[in-house]
C-alpha cells in the first residue's frame, strides 16, 4: 500500500452494528458482544470498502487516524 | 522529611503550612526550568506514570494558549495521599503549578479536588500568595480523576472519559493545549528547581526511582495512613512500620498487583512508580489496601472487577458487556483458558483504561490455576477488601484520621 492509514474506531460512539466489520472482513471481526475487533487496523484509504464504511457507519464512530506528515 | 530510616507517617492532624513558613523553609520560589523535568526524570504520580518532561515538551510545541491543571482528584479506592498533600503543603502543590503556568506562557490554573477541605486549604493558600488560580470540587467518582473525565467536568460537561484522536496536551481543555499532572508530580517538580534535579539523590536511588513518594495504606476498619517512603523501600517495610496486619494486598489500586503477604516474595518487592524488574512493585496512583487474614486471590480479584464494573460509564460496549461478565466468572472461578479470553476482549477496547485494568486482575488470577481449583472447591465468597464501604467513608474522611 502506497499510504496505509490506521483504523480509528471511537469506542463511545460505536453501537456494534457491524457495517464496518462487513465491509471490512479481512481487517475486522466481530466479538461475542458484535462490536468490532481489529485484526489488522492498517488499509488503504482509497480503497472503495474502505471509504464505505467511514461514511456508512450509523454512530460516525469509524475513521481512519489523520495523516501526520513527518511523524 | 525522612528522618533516618524509610518511612515516615504523615501527622493527620497537623495544619496546612502557610506560604510564610514554607519561604522560610524553601525561600522564594525560583524561576521555572522545564529542562529539570527530564533532568530530573519525573514521571507522573496519578498512575498513568507518563513522562513529565514529555508532557510538558508537547504542550509547549502545540498550537493555542496552554492551559494547566493540576489533577487532585484521586478517586482510587482508599487513596488519600493527594488530599493529604494539599491540606498539609498546599504551597508545594501551588509552586509547582506557578512554575507550570510560567513555562508554558499561562495563567490559566485549574486544580481538580473531590474533597471540600481541600479546595478551602488550597484557596487559602493561592490568596496568600496572590496567585490566580480557579480550584473546582468535583463529584467523586472513580472516573473524575481520569484526565480527559477531569477536563470534561472543568468544562461543565458529564464527567466521563472522552474519546480523542489527539492527545489532551494538544487538544484538551476546550480545544487548547493542556497538561495535566498529578498535584504530587507538580509538587515534586517544584522541589527539583529549588534544591535541583538529583537532590533527592541522598536517600538513595534504585534504578529510575530517584525520589522520596507518597504513598496511602488503607487497612478495612481503621483510618487510612498516608506515608512518605524513601526509593527501593519494600512492601515488608512499609506493613511493618505501619503495623498492617497480614492477609491480601492490592498494591497500587484497581489497576495494581493483587497479591498475598504470605508470599515473601511479593512482600519483599520494591516499591516504585513504574516497575522495570520483576522483583518491583508499581505503585500506580500510590494507594495500597489490605485486607487482613484474606486468602482468596480469586475472591479478591472478583471484589476488585466487580467495584470496576460498578465504576463504568457504560459508553464503550466491550466494557459495558465484558466488565460484568468477567466479574461473573471470576467469581465462579471459571477455567484459566475463559478468563484469558474475556482479558483479550477487554483490552484497550474502551475510551480508557478501566477495562484494562479488570483484565490485568484476570491475567494474574489466571496464572494460578491452583488458586482458581480451589476457590471452585470452597466455593468461597467474599469481599475482602471492602472496597465499597471506601466509598462511604469518603465524605467522612476527617473522622477517620482520629
Amino acid at each position: 500500500m502506497v499510504h496505509a492509514r490506521r483504523i480509528v474506531i471511537d469506542p463511545t460512539r460505536c453501537r456494534g452494528h457491524g457495517t464496518c466489520a462487513t465491509l471490512l472482513p479481512a481487517n475486522l471481526r466481530l466479538d461475542r458482544w458484535h462490536y468490532p475487533l481489529v485484526v489488522d487496523p492498517m488499509v488503504d484509504p482509497d480503497d472503495p470498502g474502505v471509504r464505505l464504511a467511514v461514511q456508512l457507519c450509523p454512530e460516525l464512530a469509524f475513521s481512519l487516524e489523520p495523516e501526520r506528515p513527518g511523524r | 522529611m525522612l528522618p533516618g530510616g524509610h518511612v515516615a507517617l504523615t501527622d493527620p492532624a497537623a495544619p496546612p503550612t502557610s506560604f510564610e513558613a514554607h519561604i522560610e523553609l524553601f525561600g522564594p520560589l525560583p524561576a521555572p526550568r522545564a529542562a529539570l523535568a527530564s533532568a530530573s526524570g519525573i514521571f507522573g504520580r496519578g498512575g498513568a506514570g507518563f513522562p513529565l518532561d514529555r508532557k510538558l515538551r508537547t504542550v509547549q510545541e502545540a498550537r493555542g494558549r496552554a492551559v494547566v491543571i493540576a489533577n487532585g482528584a484521586e478517586s482510587e479506592p482508599g487513596a488519600l495521599k493527594d488530599v493529604t498533600l494539599m491540606t498539609h503543603a498546599p504551597h508545594l502543590v501551588l509552586d509547582g503549578l506557578e512554575l507550570a503556568g510560567a513555562t508554558l506562557g499561562t495563567t490559566d490554573l485549574f486544580v481538580v479536588v473531590e474533597e471540600p477541605d481541600a479546595q478551602r486549604c488550597l484557596a487559602t493558600a493561592a490568596a496568600e500568595r496572590g496567585l490566580e488560580v480557579e480550584i473546582v470540587v468535583v463529584t467523586p467518582h472513580y472516573l473524575v480523576g481520569q484526565e480527559t473525565a477531569a477536563i470534561s467536568a472543568l468544562e461543565g460537561r458529564r464527567a466521563v472519559p472522552r474519546f480523542q484522536r489527539r492527545r489532551v496536551t494538544e487538544r484538551g481543555y476546550r480545544g487548547r493545549p493542556t497538561l495535566v499532572s498529578n498535584v504530587e508530580t507538580l509538587a515534586q517538580w517544584a522541589l527539583c528547581h529549588r534544591f535541583g534535579s538529583t537532590w533527592h539523590a541522598n536517600l538513595g536511588t534504585r534504578g529510575s526511582e530517584r525520589s522520596s513518594r507518597l504513598v496511602s495504606l488503607h487497612v478495612p476498619g481503621t483510618a487510612t495512613v498516608v506515608a512518605e517512603i524513601a526509593p527501593g523501600t519494600t512492601l515488608r517495610e512499609l506493613l511493618d512500620v505501619v503495623g498492617a496486619p497480614r492477609g491480601l494486598v492490592l498494591v497500587g489500586g484497581c489497576f495494581g498487583s493483587l497479591g498475598a503477604t504470605f508470599d515473601p516474595a511479593f512482600l519483599d518487592r520494591h516499591l516504585v512508580g513504574r516497575a522495570t524488574e520483576p522483583d518491583e512493585l508499581a505503585l500506580g496512583a500510590g494507594n495500597i489496601v489490605v485486607a487482613p487474614g484474606a486468602d482468596c486471590t480469586v475472591c479478591a480479584a472478583t471484589e476488585v472487577v466487580a467495584y470496576l464494573a460498578s465504576k463504568r460509564a457504560q459508553q464503550c460496549g466491550p466494557c459495558t458487556n465484558g466488565v460484568p461478565e468477567l466479574a461473573q466468572a471470576l467469581r465462579r472461578g471459571d477455567a484459566s483458558s475463559s478468563l484469558l479470553e474475556l482479558a483479550g476482549l477487554l483490552e484497550r477496547r474502551g475510551a480508557c483504561a478501566l477495562p484494562d485494568a479488570a483484565a490485568q486482575l484476570a491475567r494474574s488470577v489466571a496464572s494460578c490455576e491452583t488458586a482458581l481449583a480451589r476457590h471452585r472447591e470452597r466455593g468461597c465468597h467474599s469481599t475482602p477488601f471492602g472496597l465499597s464501604d471506601l466509598e462511604v467513608h469518603h465524605g467522612s474522611r476527617k473522622t477517620d484520621r482520629h
